[in-house]
């Protein structure tokens, strides 16, 4: 299995990489190492809802987690290694926690590891290798001693700063190009310089390969005040509310930094239930959250948390596909019992804000930042609501394949949350979907009418997917005419073991003699029109 | 921009082996930056023929007919493609599918739509509409009968001073158009209870005030692989299809 994102390759499972796939490959390179790879689009959010269980696991023993990205988690060792007596034993710890955490999955991600080191990136770099030895037959963490990180890292490859420190490839090609060989090249200039020449990226590349990341750099200990909560009068249960109110928090320190010039780079979101149930997460982002950044990580911590947290029409959606996602791996977990009654919001770490350069060679353009302005004044003039993106989500019928989701409360600059599976991915999981074309105008609520067979009788379908007769006319808003052409049924049941959201219809595709094509269906022996190929 | 950076953003030879690619997919996207200066817009390859120059900035185009919305969405598709936003308002009934497949980019749509049971008034359309005008460069708006004169009036001498394109589905209202778009649909593939449909012919005209001298042509929207592509002379649908001539 492999994750592509923009046709190339970002993570790989252990039996893709013994195929010859490597991150980094586009689609049809990895798929000629392998043919019988099975490509799955790139999707932070199930990543971040597949992670929860090992987060869990680790916060059991460990405080103030810190999650980077689904799949790595950074927390500081000086305390917890003391309880445990060292940092072996406490490595040991962990790594059984996320073992039994992980279960069956193990198999398929591979072997964990687990770095200790001065700073963030010497860490990630001894937990890779740690990996690699335990995928070796080695017992999976690497421990630098103290003050020793430089010198760990002095003979690492610069790659190590793309995959763990996330700096960007053309600089790291760059300084390959200028002749570092390795990091500890790259450390060995003189901090002025490279601030000189590459600006505040090339900085933080040098504290990197320096192991002097205990902080990102320029990040400073927000001021007082800065923390906003914000307390429910009655618990709430609904996801969507709790990330409007997200939002609203979010909104309120955006704004309250933006005063000051300064963005978050770090926050931390709590949410507490009626029952004293609670989750307390940890975010950063080096180069700082945006209200919608921060918006989104808090949608991924509540969706990870609150399976029991259930939404209305557009938030039961989203605890249907984890739920479904959980169903296939076995770990559906119900931790949450009660509504929320509070949701905080702080950030950690905060820095200067320098504004955000806009691309010329892609990235973010004018026009996107236009029409960006333009949403955030929509939603100032018509409210939240009624602004909306489309956002994938799957499902058999034309309504159902797409959702909208408010604009507000997406990250427009960001939109692989949204977007559908690659085609490939896509072709599994909704079996009954009708082929394409689709039809341009699926109406708002069903339209009734009324179809009759020749002999002026309903045509209807029995139980076992025989209709009554042949559609011959259709009468619907005043309307009656002749049906030139017809498809169907085709019967599609789902969702039969829950009796609340139980649907069986039968799909017919009606071309009538003005040469209008709809698309019925006949639910419960009535006949409704519910999208039009316009 | 200084040699320096151009260096580190600019891939070399021996990294980076499509660069050439890249580059030219992303030449559309830099010229989006510049595009108030250029007085039209793109549109789809397959509207090559009737709209040779493109859509002019600043026009106000309605789309008529069976195949009102796709040809729409198809009208939008081709700055999408390139770089530009959507805005959609006034069309609760978009089938967000048939967009993609019209070609329209979905991470770059935003749709405004009313509150069910309270609709927008004229007033708000009108800040609605000037809103989208001045941050998408094309828009869809599917409730033009709902506008008042007056406000249509102020909508449109906005318009034409950012230079986008306003899309009128179906009714006009009081909007005065600067091009007509009229499509006739027939569709294929559909039987007496079997087989499905599957391809689409579109006779387009295009005529207006803003339009050189009116033209015709008849595009498969979609054809039999979910392509748009012109109807060539002579040549019918790739694939042998119950025909069934309609409307």
């Amino acid at each position: 299995m492999a994750v592509l994102h923009a046709n190339r390759v970002v993570a790989c499972s252990r039996a893709a990489v013994a195929a010859g796939v490597r991150v980094g490959h586009r689609r049809r390179e990895a798929q000629s190492r392998c043919p019988a790879l099975d490509v799955v689009a790139h999707e932070p959010a199930r990543d971040a809802r597949a992670f929860h269980d090992v987060i869990e696991a680790v916060a059991a023993a460990v405080p103030r987690l810190e999650l980077t990205e689904p799949g790595v988690l950074t927390f500081a060792t000086r305390g917890p290694s003391r309880y445990f007596g060292g940092d072996a034993a406490l490595a040991a710890h962990v790594r059984t926690l996320v073992e039994s955490a992980l279960g069956t999955a193990l198999r398929a991600v591979g072997p964990v590891g687990i770095g200790i080191a001065d700073g963030r990136f010497a860490a990630g770099v001894a937990a890779h290798r740690a990996m690699r030895q335990a995928a070796a037959g080695g017992d999976g963490w690497v421990i630098v001693p103290a003050a020793g990180s430089a010198t760990f890292l002095a003979r690492g490859s610069l790659q190590w700063l793309i995959h763990v420190g996330g700096v960007e490839p053309d600089l790291v090609g760059l300084f390959r190009r200028l002749g570092l060989r390795d990091l500890g090249a790259l450390a060995a200039l003189p901090i002025t310089d490279v601030l000189a020449r590459f600006g505040q990226p090339g900085v933080i590349a040098h504290q990197m390969a320096a192991a002097g990341d205990d902080r990102p750099p320029g990040t400073q200990d927000p001021p007082e005040g800065m923390v906003f909560v914000h307390h429910f009068d009655a618990p709430v249960h609904h996801l969507e509310s709790l990330v409007f109110v997200g939002k609203h928090l979010a909104d309120q320190l955006a704004s309250a930094l933006a005063a000051q010039g300064r963005v978050c780079t770090q926050m931390l979101v709590t949410a507490e239930t009626e029952h004293g149930e609670r989750t307390e997460r940890c975010w950063s982002r080096s180069t700082g959250l945006s209200a919608a950044a921060m918006v989104e990580r808090i949608r991924w911590q509540l969706d990870g948390w609150g399976q029991g947290i259930t939404g209305d029409a557009g938030g039961g959606a989203v605890a249907d596909a984890a739920g479904g996602e959980g169903g296939e791996d076995g770990v559906v977990q119900v931790d949450v019992t009660a509504g929320v009654i509070q949701l905080r919001v702080e950030p950690l770490a905060v820095r200067a804000d320098e504004g955000v350069q806009l691309g010329l060679w892609g990235g973010r353009t004018q026009a996107d930042e236009w029409a960006q302005r333009a949403t955030a004044r929509l939603v100032g003039l018509v409210g939240d609501p009624q602004v909306v993106v489309p956002a994938w989500q799957g499902g058999r019928h034309p309504d159902d394949v797409y959702r909208w989701v408010s604009a507000s409360l997406s990250d427009l600059d960001d939109p692989t949350g949204r977007a559908a599976p690659g085609p490939g991915a896509a072709t599994g999981p909704w079996p009954g979907l009708l082929p394409a074309p689709s039809p341009a105008a699926v109406y708002p609520s069903a339209v009734e009418a009324s179809v009759v067979d020749a002999d002026g009788r309903h045509v209807g379908v029995s139980g076992r997917g025989v209709a009554s007769g042949a559609p011959a006319r259709l009468r619907c808003a005043g309307r009656d005419e002749e049906v030139a052409a017809w498809a169907g049924p085709w019967v599609v049941e789902e969702r039969w073991w829950d009796a609340g959201r139980h649907r069986r219809v039968a799909r017919y595709q009606l071309l009538t003699q003005s040469g209008r094509a709809y698309l019925a269906v006949l639910e419960r022996q009535r006949w409704w029109l519910v999208a039009e190929y316009a | 921009m200084t040699s320096a950076s151009v260096a580190h953003t600019l891939p070399r030879r021996g990294p980076d082996p499509d660069a050439r690619d890249r580059l030219a997919a992303l030449a559309p996207r830099i010229d989006t930056g510049s595009l108030a200066a250029e007085r039209v817009v793109a549109v789809h390859p397959a509207l090559a023929t009737v709209l040779p120059q493109g859509l002019p900035r600043g026009a106000t185009v309605r789309t008529s007919g069976r195949a009102a919305l796709s040809g729409a969405l198809l009208l939008a598709a081709g700055a999408s493609q390139a770089g530009a936003w959507t805005g959609v308002a006034g069309v609760p009934e978009l089938g967000v599918q048939a967009a993609a497949e019209a070609g329209l980019a979905l991470e770059r749509v935003v749709a405004v739509r009313d509150r069910a049971g309270a609709a927008f008034s004229d007033d708000t359309w009108g800040q609605v509409l000037g809103a989208l005008l001045d941050g998408f460069d094309t828009v869809v708006f599917g409730a033009a009968t709902r506008v008042r004169a007056g406000t249509a009036r102020r909508v449109q001498s906005r318009l034409a001073h950012r230079g986008a394109v306003l899309l009128i589905v179906g009714a006009a209202g009081a909007f005065s158009c600067d091009v007509e778009v009229d499509t006739r649909s027939t569709w294929e593939g559909l039987g007496d209870g079997h087989g499905h449909l599957r391809a689409r012919r579109v006779d387009v005209s295009v005529a207006g005030r803003r339009i050189r001298r009116p033209r015709q042509d008849s595009l498969w929207f979609p054809d039999a692989e979910g392509a748009v592509r012109r109807v060539e002379d002579g040549s019918a649908n790739v694939t042998p299809l119950t025909w069934r001539q309609t409307g």
